[in-house]
């Protein structure tokens, strides 16, 4: 098992992007609903989505 | 001696200037006001050039709306599993592009032998609820598909777009 560690809340990582850590809980169609580990949801806006969620049953 | 006659004596200097005297001057002054008929009519083209200027000033804001936005992209990449953070390096350092990437867990974790389940989620009904979204439009729906998708990006803004046809909020079940 290969683990890499824990990463902050809220982390900017190389070459400027941005880590958030949380759940999507929604969609919409500008922004996506994310609920981080407090239970406190936030609307992250977006010109484009990459759903890059991994495999499920078709 | 055969000396010069006073018909035959030349002067210095050609002996035609009393004879052309008058039509160089003429030549001179057609010469200056073609020139500075040239001149006046720069000066009127410039006056009006000036007119015109402060006419169309107040549109020059409305100009500005017709101009390319400049501001970067904000790409959101839900997931950061292998698609994900494949995604997200592809992305990296471009200036046209902010890129946010989101996923529940705060630490990247695989285990050779064991296949990865929707990481992006911590649901198992969330995974549910997007892959009908893709189904509805007809995307094809392979044995992976979003991991599959994450490294297309017209396909990823053919993702944003089904979500953008929903209209709505998706409101996602609770476990």
């Amino acid at each position: 098992m290969l683990t890499l560690p824990p990463y902050e809340k809220n982390r900017v990582t190389a070459h400027g992007s941005q880590l958030l850590i949380g759940a999507m809980t929604g969609a919409t169609e500008k922004a996506v609903v994310v609920q981080d580990a407090e239970g406190e949801e936030q609307q992250v806006k977006f010109d484009y989505l990459i759903l890059a969620v991994g495999s499920a049953a078709c | 001696m055969g000396g010069l006659s006073d018909d035959e004596r030349q002067p210095l200097g050609g002996g035609k200037t009393a004879h052309n005297c008058g039509p160089s001057l003429l030549r001179v002054i057609l010469i200056e006001s073609v020139i500075y008929l040239l001149w006046a009519i720069l000066e009127v083209v410039n006056v009006i050039l000036k007119v015109l200027e402060l006419m169309y000033r107040p549109f020059d804001a409305c100009a500005g709306l017709l101009k390319p936005n400049d501001s970067p992209k904000h790409v959101v990449i839900v997931g950061a599993s292998f698609g994900g953070l494949a995604a997200q390096r592809e992305l990296a350092g471009r200036r046209d592009v902010k890129v946010t990437l989101i996923d529940f867990k705060s630490y990247f974790e695989y285990t050779p032998g064991v296949p990865p389940s929707p990481r992006a989620v911590p649901r198992p009904a969330v995974g549910s609820c997007v892959t009908p979204l893709l189904r509805s439009q007809h995307l094809p729906c392979t044995g992976t598909p979003l991991l599959r998708e994450a490294f297309l990006p017209q396909r990823a803004h053919l993702q944003a777009a089904v979500l953008a046809q929903q209209g709505r909020r998706t409101p996602l079940p609770p476990c």
